[in-house]
């Protein structure tokens, strides 16, 4: 509840200084130029992800995988999102231990993070956008991943 | 299948058992062969779980059964109606189970009043084809509509809601909470032909360490949720890194249909008779518990 206070408060701050410093501060352009910065050399300029990312590669590490409908970003709340692009990730199965998916919290603000969540939203149909906003609203929405 | 394949099937199967039983006495465990000599399909098996207390149910054709001394001596639980062939324990709870069969959807029955409820008014059908409790939220559930997909519900059945499509061909589902999940745990599910286990965000499915045959049974050890056993109907497979990887721990024989871990890591299996072998030695020998 507190964290969702902080977070929302944060949003409403973000969303007025950003509306300030840029005219035109659209989130979700922002978030698709961030993305294209940032994340497409490994999610794919279409967000398209790697060949065969269901699958380990010959390292034993999950490749990126897509961010649009065929992909699993729409499953995860937003405070899951945030937690895995602030802290990184790696699926536990991983045979390396290294973070595959980097960590962007000292590189991206978290008005970037959040701009970048808010454009890989448009990627998604209709139904995965409803679904991924009863995520935000459950229970445990609010639990970090471990 | 007619009915002489059905009969030699069963005629091999008991043969199988008997086998074990001797290999069993062979090697120095007690038996009670007594208790599974009767291979007749009447008396078929379909579910075993362990709850919080260590109390064994399993559910075979002649109804529910409890036994609270490891399997050694059982007792009918009247239940109302008959076509619960699916088990699964509330997190935590030692007075409730959630049941379910195919065509008979889903209840949650009250070990203390007897009492029995519909749990499963929210989902579009009743042909449930598997049922998973999750491992440590007592409300969650978790249930396979066959050709449908998985359902969820996190207030004891108020209110469900798919959540996946995918491994809509599950026949055994169970969840756990080994480690590392993005959410609260993961999911392993049978299918026809593999393993498939996820995160339980539903994001991605990939397959478990393969088994020499199609499994037909699965369970992981609630003290050290990387520990799981899987079985075939001839084999039982121990896996020690959440079912990346299995070894054959011993060969039950005759047809195992389900398996159950205890907290003090005990486990149980049942055959297709009724009968239910334990092994206190993560799989490595077994003796008969009782039927
Ligand atoms: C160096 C390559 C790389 C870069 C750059 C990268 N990612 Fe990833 N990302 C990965 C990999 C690999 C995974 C899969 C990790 C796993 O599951 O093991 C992943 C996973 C994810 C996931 C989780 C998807 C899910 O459903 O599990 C999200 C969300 C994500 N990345 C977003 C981003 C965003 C946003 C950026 C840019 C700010 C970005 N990534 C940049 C490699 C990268």
């Amino acid at each position: 509840m507190l964290r969702a206070m902080v977070f929302t408060m944060a949003a409403i701050m973000v969303g007025g200084s950003a509306a300030a410093a840029e005219p035109d501060g659209d989130p979700i352009a922002r978030g698709g130029a961030i993305y294209r910065e940032h994340c497409a050399s490994c999610h794919g300029a279409e967000a398209q992800g790697a060949p065969n990312w269901e699958e380990p590669n010959a390292a034993g590490e999950l490749p990126p995988p897509p961010h649009g409908p065929e992909g699993h970003t729409w499953r995860h709340s937003d405070d899951e999102l945030r937690h895995m692009i602030a802290k990184g990730w790696r699926d536990p199965f991983n045979r390396t231990q290294r973070l595959t998916m980097p960590a962007f919290g000292a590189i991206l603000s978290d008005a970037e993070i959040a701009a970048v969540i808010a454009y890989l939203k448009t990627l998604w149909t209709d139904e995965q956008r409803a679904f991924q906003a009863r995520r935000n609203a459950e229970k445990n929405a609010g639990e970090t991943p471990r | 299948m007619n009915r002489r394949e059905r009969t030699n099937r069963w005629t091999a199967a008991a043969r199988r058992l008997m086998a074990a039983v001797m290999m069993m006495a062979a090697a120095g465990a007690s038996t009670a062969t007594a208790a599974v000599n009767d291979a007749d399909p009447q008396h078929a098996a379909f579910a075993l779980v362990a709850n919080a207390a260590g109390t064994l149910f399993k559910a075979t054709a002649s109804g529910l059964h409890r036994s609270a001394d490891g399997g050694i001596t059982w007792t009918g639980v009247p239940v109302p109606g008959s076509a619960h062939r699916f088990l699964a324990v509330p997190a935590g709870a030692r007075d409730a189970l959630y049941l379910g069969g195919p065509g008979a959807g889903i209840a949650r029955f009250d070990l203390t009043t007897g009492q029995l409820t519909d749990i499963g008014k929210g989902l579009p059908n009743a042909e449930l084809a598997a049922l998973a409790a999750h491992a440590t939220q007592p409300d969650t559930l978790y249930a396979v509509l066959a050709g449908d997909g998985i359902w969820r519900t996190q207030d004891a059945g108020k209110t469900w809601e798919r959540m996946d499509k995918r491994t809509a061909n599950a026949r055994r589902l169970i969840h756990t909470n080994l480690k590392g999940s993005m959410q609260t745990g993961w999911l392993y599910a049978i299918t026809p032909d593999k393993i498939r286990l996820s995160m339980d965000c539903f994001c991605l499915w990939r397959n478990a360490g393969a088994l020499p045959e199609p499994a037909s049974a699965i369970a992981f050890d609630p003290s050290e949720p990387a520990t799981m056993y899987a079985a075939t109907p001839e084999m039982v497979f121990r896996s020690d890194d959440g079912g990346q990887n299995w070894r054959r721990v011993s060969a039950a024989g005759g047809g195992v249909v389900d398996i159950a871990v205890t907290r003090t890591g005990a486990v149980f299996v049942l055959m297709r008779t009724g009968a239910v072998l334990r092994s206190a030695d993560r799989g490595a020998t077994w003796e008969a518990a009782g039927a």
